[in-house]
């Protein structure tokens, strides 16, 4: 365990060596790891492993090695977090939970976060691409987060077509991310 | 009803979280009847829980969560407590000198709208200059030859002569510097939780005190910038080239870099001004500065409309608003000095 001096200056420089590793990649991992946890689990979790690295002292340092560490430590962190939660409120619950670890678990052939930045890029491009009312009601829900009855409501149709044009977006564009291998190799 | 189109329908509802007990039982055992439906599933989760990532991307939502970050790290005693030093010394004293000072001159640009003061600190005797909320902008021509145009809204303290080997002057508020080139003696502005060190350039400084970020744009030489946190810790230097901007976080003292445009930033000077994809409530706290009138947003929702544009100081409030709301997002009541800004239902 390291025991520091600020006034010490290579420990202070190895904390701003560390700021900066951590100001650079947790915007990327807590947002994946809020895919399986509530927004201050991911926190926690992402920050655990920072901690533990900071421990360690040991920083992988070359850019693709601590791209593929801090991915997969961030997924095990989420994937131990959830087999461990033990309280369901009900079955939708134990269910979602359910699918969370396998969506980890089909993700695990990943290496990193890497493409991440790529694949909401096209995400944006393809929507771009849609049908008129197709990319009215996909916007809706994919930028302002509105729900199927909201939009139905707004736009004066019934909740099944908005689920019917919510279904034709999502199908559109991973057509398309799959043939441009951004959706990851659906073996 | 096809039995596909119902899991299109069930697909969708779970990802809009709206799905019930007996809908995800079936959606369950369709994902595990074939390999197809598994990655179709999880692709499709995959593409629409991609939108949440920007918002993740917040500077300030970075910076709060390395905030939090340290402060695990003291827990855990892997850094040390530290006290609060250097950086906020100049700051305070000078603010000390402000509050003693019984003799004050106005300058003569009308009345209340600026205030100068001449304050004695030591060896050293200080000029000081208000301009109020709402007033002219206002040039200052210092000893050593530099011209610095100060905007509303803005304090700024500077030696009658420079004696000692820097040329340090204090500012609160937004101002944009000529500084004269002098080599051996360089020129620092201090403000509250940031210094800026220069030679001889031109650039504007944006750092309001109730703001979260201090701006500082460079048009032309280059500027060394060091930041401190709200504890007056130094955290990050850097040096400015033309063109380039940096946001510093008054409270982390984290700096963040980009490109700009600079002459943008001090539009002001020409009497204009202008907002380059600006959220409003950022937006609303300038005009406040200069228009001398308080603005308030009636919504949370209102925060982040976005606008790019272009204003002169000569246009009233009420048209610079109705501008900035040519897509009636919004609607406003003017109430003398106060404004309610409320989002359109």
């Amino acid at each position: 365990m390291p025991t520091l001096k600020m006034s010490d200056p290579a420990a202070a420089y190895e904390l701003r060596k560390f700021k900066f590793l951590y100001l650079e990649h947790t915007p990327g991992l807590i947002f994946h790891a809020c895919k399986y946890v509530d927004r201050d689990t991911a926190e926690d979790l992402v920050q655990d492993v920072f901690i533990r690295m900071w421990q360690k002292q040991q920083f992988p340092w070359e850019v693709e090695g601590i791209k593929t560490y801090l991915f997969r430590s961030v997924q095990n962190a989420c994937l131990d977090y959830l087999r461990h939660q033990q309280i369901e409120a009900t079955y939708v619950d134990a269910v979602i939970r359910k699918l969370k670890i396998e969506e980890i678990n089909y993700h695990s052939h990943l290496e990193s976060l890497e493409r991440e930045e790529e694949h909401l890029a096209s995400i944006y491009r393809e929507i771009g691409n849609l049908p008129d009312r197709c990319r009215e009601v996909f916007t809706l829900a994919y930028l302002d987060d509105k729900k199927s009855s909201e939009i139905a409501e707004m736009l004066q149709i019934s909740q099944r077509t908005v689920e019917a044009q919510l279904y034709k977006g999502l199908k559109m564009i991973r057509d398309v991310l799959s043939v441009l291998c951004l959706i990851l190799f659906s073996r | 009803m096809q039995p596909d189109n119902h899991m299109e329908e069930l697909i969708v509802r779970f990802l809009q979280r709206e799905i019930h007990e007996e809908e995800i039982r079936e959606l369950d055992a369709w994902i595990h009847e074939s390999e197809e439906n598994r990655s179709r599933f999880f692709d499709m989760k995959g593409i629409f829980d991609s939108r949440k990532q920007s918002e993740f991307r917040e500077d300030q939502m970075i910076a709060d969560s390395w905030e939090r970050m340290l402060v695990k790290l003291r827990k855990h005693s892997l850094i040390p407590e530290e006290p609060a030093h250097y950086g906020n010394v100049f700051w305070l004293s000078c603010v000390r000198y402000a509050a003693i000072v019984v003799v004050a001159i106005g300058i003569g640009f009308g009345i209340g709208e600026l205030t100068g003061q001449r304050i004695m600190g030591g060896e050293t005797e200080y000029n000081e200059i208000y301009v109020e909320k709402g007033g002219p902008a206002n040039t200052v021509l210092l000893s050593d030859g530099s011209k610095i145009r100060l905007n509303a809204s803005t304090r700024f303290k500077y030696p009658t002569q420079f004696n000692g080997d820097k040329r340090e002057v204090y500012l609160e508020g937004e101002a944009f510097f000529e500084v004269a080139r002098n080599e051996s003696k360089p020129f620092v502005v201090k403000l509250k939780n940031q210094s800026i060190t220069v030679l001889g350039t031109t650039f504007n400084v944006q750092a309001y005190d109730e703001e979260r970020y201090s701006i500082t744009t460079l048009l032309s030489g280059s500027i060394f910038l060091e930041s401190f946190n709200s504890q007056g810790k130094g955290m990050s230097s850097l040096t400015l080239k033309p063109n380039q901007q940096a946001r510093s976080d008054n409270r982390t003292g984290s700096i963040f870099l980009s490109e700009a445009e600079a002459s943008i930033s001090n539009a002001w000077v020409e009497g204009k001004y202008r907002f380059k994809d600006e959220v409003l409530s950022s937006i609303v706290r300038r005009l406040e500065n200069y228009y001398g009138v308080n603005i308030r947003l009636a919504h949370d929702t209102l925060q982040n409309i976005r606008y790019t544009g272009t204003f002169s100081l000569d246009q009233n409030i009420q048209e610079v608003l109705e501008v900035i709301n040519s897509e009636d997002q919004f609607s406003f009541t003017v109430d003398g000095k106060n404004i309610l800004i409320s989002a359109r239902q």
